[in-house]
C-alpha cells in the first residue's frame, strides 16, 4: 500500500499553487469593483517580456512628485531614500485625474486609494522632487497590437521642441491610464489614447484601413 | 556516493562473466551475484536516454504553452483567460497525483510531469499578471515561481525540476542584484532550501545518475549565488573569500570518482587557476580597504574556516600536491595584509604597486612547478596538464601585462612550449613502460 504522506503533501502543495494565482485574481477583481477610478496621464513605449508577452511600458506624469513633508533631500550624495518604500495616497481632481493627497513613510491605517511605491531617485537637482515607480507600469497587449499602439501614441503625444530639437512627451488629458486603486492594489482597466481605449482605437483604424482598401480596389 | 561504472564497463562485464564461469574463475553463484549487483545500474544507464528525452519534451511543451499565452489573446474575455491560465496547472497537478500513485518508479514520467508542472506554474502566474495588467516586479515573479516549484521537486524526485529551480533562483538573484533589492540578503536561505534534496539523493544508490546531475547543478549554482549575494560587500574582500571557497571545493570533493563525478573539484581547480591568473595582473587588485565591513569579515571568517578544515583533511589524507593550488587564500591574505601594512598598492610614494602582482606571479609559478613534478612522479596526466596549462596561461598573461622586450617574451614562450612537449613525452613514455612492466 502506498504511503499517504506524499499524497497529503502534494495535495497541500497543489492548493497553495492554485491559491497564489487565485488570490491575485480576487485582489484585482476587488480593486476593479470597489476601488477609486483614477486617471494617470501617460507616455509609453513598446518592450517585450518572455513570459507575459508584448506590452507597452508606461511613464507617468505623476512619477515625479514634490518630496513629502519631513523627508529632507540633502546634499545630492545622500541616497538614504533611494529605493525605499513610500506610501502615496491619491485623490481625483474634478476631471478624475489622480493627484497626490499625501505621502507617508508608514502604511496608511485607513482604507482608500493609496499605493506603496519605491523612490527611484531622491537626488533631483532642485532637492524638492522625488521620482517614484508606480506598480502599474506595464500594459500587456496582443503581439501585433503593441507596436501599432506605440505608433499611434507617438503621433498623439510627441512633439519636437523647437528650442532643443529633441522629441518630448506632451502630457495631455486625452492620454491616460484608467486605474482602480484600493488599499495598495492598483488594477488597470484601460489605456486611453486620444480619449479612446487603445483597443477600440486600433479596431477603428483597422476597419478604416479595410474600407479604404475596398474603395480603392477596382 | 558509490563509484558508478560506465555503460561500456557494464557491457564488458556482461560479456566476460560467462567466460570466467567456464574457466572456473567464478562459481555460477558468484557470477549470478555480480549480475544482480550491476543489473540495477545497467537499468539506470539505459533509462537515462529515455529520461532526458522525456524531460526535454516536457520543457518544449511547457515553453510552447508559455509562448502561446504570451501572444495575449485579448479577444477572449477575462474569465476565459483566467480559466486558460489555470487549466494547464490543474492538468499537471492531476498528472502529479497519478505519477505518485502509479508511476512513482518511472524516472521518465516523474521528470516530465515535474517539468510540466513547474512550467505551468510559471505560465499561470504570468497569464494572470497579463490578464489583470499587473506590472509588478520580475524578481517577485521569479521568487514566487521558485517557491511554488521547489516542493514539487522534493515530492516528485525530479532532477530536471532541481535544475529549473536553481536556474529560477539565479535569475531572481541576478535581477534582485541589478535592482539592488533588500530581498537579496535572503539568498542563502533560499539556496539552503535546495540542499537537503541533494543530501537525501546522494545516499540512495537507485538515484545515482540524478545525484550526479544535481551535484553539478549545486556546484555551478553555489559560486554564482555567492557572487550575487556578496555584491554588497567591498570588492577587496572577494579575492580571499572566493579563493577560499574554490580551494575548499577542490579539497573536499576528492573521491575515487572520475573528474565528471567531482564537479566541485573540477570547478574549484579551474576557477582557482583563473583567479590566480587575474590576481597576478597589475590591475587585478582593488585598492580600497577590505575587512572593515561587517559582512565582509563574517563571510571571510566563514569561508576561511571551511577552507582550514579542508586543508586539515587533505593533510590527514596525505594528498599534499593539492595544497599547491589550495594555499592560494593564504597567499592572498598575506598579500592583502602586506598592502594594508605598507600602504595602498597604487601608492607610488611607497613604490609597492608591483608587490601583489609579483607575489601572486611567483606563487603561481611555484604551484605550476609542484603540479608538474607531482604529475611526472605519479604519472598523472591530469595533474601534469593542469600545471602546464596554468604555466602556459601565466606566460600569455605576462606577455600582455609586462613591459619585457619582445625577444625575452619570445624566449619565454619557446621555453614554456618546450616544457609542454618534453614533460608530456616523458610522462607518456613512463606510463607506457609502467603498463608493460605491470
Amino acid at each position: 500500500m502506498r504511503k499517504p504522506l506524499p499524497f497529503i503533501l502534494l495535495g497541500i502543495l497543489a492548493v497553495i499553487q492554485l491559491a497564489i494565482p487565485a488570490s491575485m485574481i480576487l485582489r484585482y477583481e476587488n480593486a476593479l469593483s470597489e476601488g477609486t477610478p483614477l486617471k494617470f496621464r501617460t507616455g509609453l513605449y513598446d518592450p517585450y517580456d518572455p513570459f507575459r508577452g508584448r506590452y507597452v511600458q508606461l511613464r507617468f506624469e505623476l512619477s515625479q512628485i514634490n518630496s513629502p513633508e519631513g523627508i529632507e533631500l540633502d546634499d545630492g550624495e545622500d541616497d538614504s531614500y533611494y529605493r525605499k518604500p513610500l506610501y502615496v495616497r491619491f485623490a481625483p481632481d474634478e476631471n478624475g485625474f489622480a493627484t497626490v493627497a499625501a505621502i507617508t513613510q508608514n502604511k496608511p491605517d485607513s482604507p482608500g486609494p493609496w499605493l506603496r511605491t519605491n523612490v527611484t531617485n531622491a537626488r533631483w537637482s532642485n532637492r524638492h522632487t522625488i521620482s517614484i515607480t508606480l506598480p502599474f507600469d506595464k500594459y500587456f497587449m496582443n503581439e501585433e497590437a503593441a507596436p501599432e499602439a506605440e505608433r499611434i501614441y507617438i503621433e498623439a503625444s510627441r512633439r519636437t521642441n523647437p528650442a532643443t530639437r529633441a522629441d518630448e512627451t506632451v502630457w495631455n488629458d486625452g492620454n491616460y491610464a484608467l486605474v482602480y486603486v484600493l488599499n495598495g492594489t492598483a488594477a488597470m482597466e484601460a489605456l486611453v489614447v486620444n480619449g479612446q481605449p487603445i483597443e477600440e482605437l486600433l479596431r477603428q483604424q483597422s476597419t478604416e484601413a479595410v474600407t479604404s482598401d475596398e474603395e480603392t480596389s477596382p | 556516493m558509490p563509484l558508478q561504472p560506465r555503460p561500456h564497463t557494464l557491457r564488458w562485464l556482461e560479456q566476460e562473466l560467462p567466460a570466467w564461469e567456464r574457466e572456473g574463475l567464478l562459481s555460477p553463484e558468484s557470477a549470478a551475484a555480480l549480475r544482480t549487483r550491476y543489473q540495477s545500474e545497467r537499468g539506470q544507464s539505459h533509462q537515462l536516454g529515455l529520461v532526458l528525452i522525456s524531460a526535454f519534451g516536457a520543457c518544449l511543451v511547457g515553453a510552447g504553452v508559455i509562448s502561446l499565452f504570451a501572444y495575449n489573446w485579448d479577444e477572449l474575455g477575462r474569465p476565459a483567460r483566467t480559466v486558460l491560465a489555470l487549466l494547464p496547472l490543474l492538468i499537471t497537478q492531476v498528472l502529479a497525483f497519478l505519477t505518485l500513485a502509479r508511476w512513482r518508479d518511472s524516472a521518465a514520467v516523474r521528470e516530465s510531469v515535474c517539468g510540466g508542472l513547474i512550467l505551468s506554474i510559471g505560465a499561470a502566474i504570468a497569464l494572470i499578471a497579463q490578464t489583470y495588467q499587473i506590472g509588478g516586479d520580475f524578481a517577485q515573479f521569479m521568487l514566487t515561481w521558485f517557491a511554488l516549484s521547489l516542493p514539487a521537486v522534493y515530492l516528485l524526485r525530479s532532477g530536471l525540476g532541481y535544475w529549473l529551480c536553481q536556474i529560477a533562483l539565479i535569475v531572481w538573484g541576478s535581477y534582485a542584484q541589478w535592482r539592488a533589492t533588500d530581498m537579496l540578503q535572503w539568498y542563502p536561505l533560499f539556496f539552503a532550501a535546495t540542499v537537503p534534496y541533494y543530501i537525501w539523493l546522494r545516499n540512495r544508490s537507485d538515484h545515482a545518475i540524478q545525484a550526479l546531475f544535481n551535484k553539478w547543478a549545486l556546484a555551478l549554482a553555489l559560486p554564482i549565488g555567492l557572487f550575487l549575494w556578496l555584491d554588497t560587500i567591498p570588492k577587496n574582500a572577494w579575492p580571499f573569500i572566493f579563493t577560499a571557497y574554490f580551494a575548499a571545493g577542490l579539497l573536499l570533493d576528492q573521491s575515487r570518482e572520475s573528474l565528471r563525478g567531482r564537479p566541485f573539484a573540477l570547478i574549484g581547480a579551474l576557477c582557482l587557476s583563473c583567479l590566480l591568473l587575474s590576481l597576478s595582473l597589475h590591475d587585478g587588485w582593488v585598492e580600497d580597504a577590505a575587512f572593515g565591513h561587517d559582512w565582509a569579515l563574517l563571510a571571510s571568517i566563514a569561508t576561511g574556516l571551511v577552507w582550514l578544515a579542508a586543508i586539515l583533511i587533505t593533510i590527514v589524507q596525505r594528498r599534499y600536491w593539492l595544497l599547491s593550488l589550495a594555499l592560494t587564500p593564504l597567499v592572498v591574505l598575506f598579500t592583502q595584509l602586506a598592502c594594508i601594512g605598507y600602504g595602498s598598492p597604487d601608492n607610488p610614494a611607497i613604490s609597492i604597486r608591483l608587490l601583489p602582482s609579483a607575489i601572486l606571479t611567483l606563487y603561481t609559478l611555484a604551484a605550476c612547478i609542484v603540479m608538474l613534478v607531482t604529475g611526472m612522479r605519479t604519472r598523472r596526466l591530469q595533474v601534469l596538464n593542469l600545471g602546464l596549462l596554468l604555466l602556459g596561461a601565466l606566460a600569455v598573461f605576462k606577455f600582455f601585462d609586462s613591459d619585457l622586450g619582445l625577444a625575452l617574451k619570445g624566449a619565454a614562450f619557446i621555453t614554456v612550449g618546450g616544457l609542454f612537449l618534453i614533460t608530456n613525452f616523458v610522462t607518456v613514455r613512463r606510463t607506457r613502460k609502467g603498463g608493460r612492466h605491470a
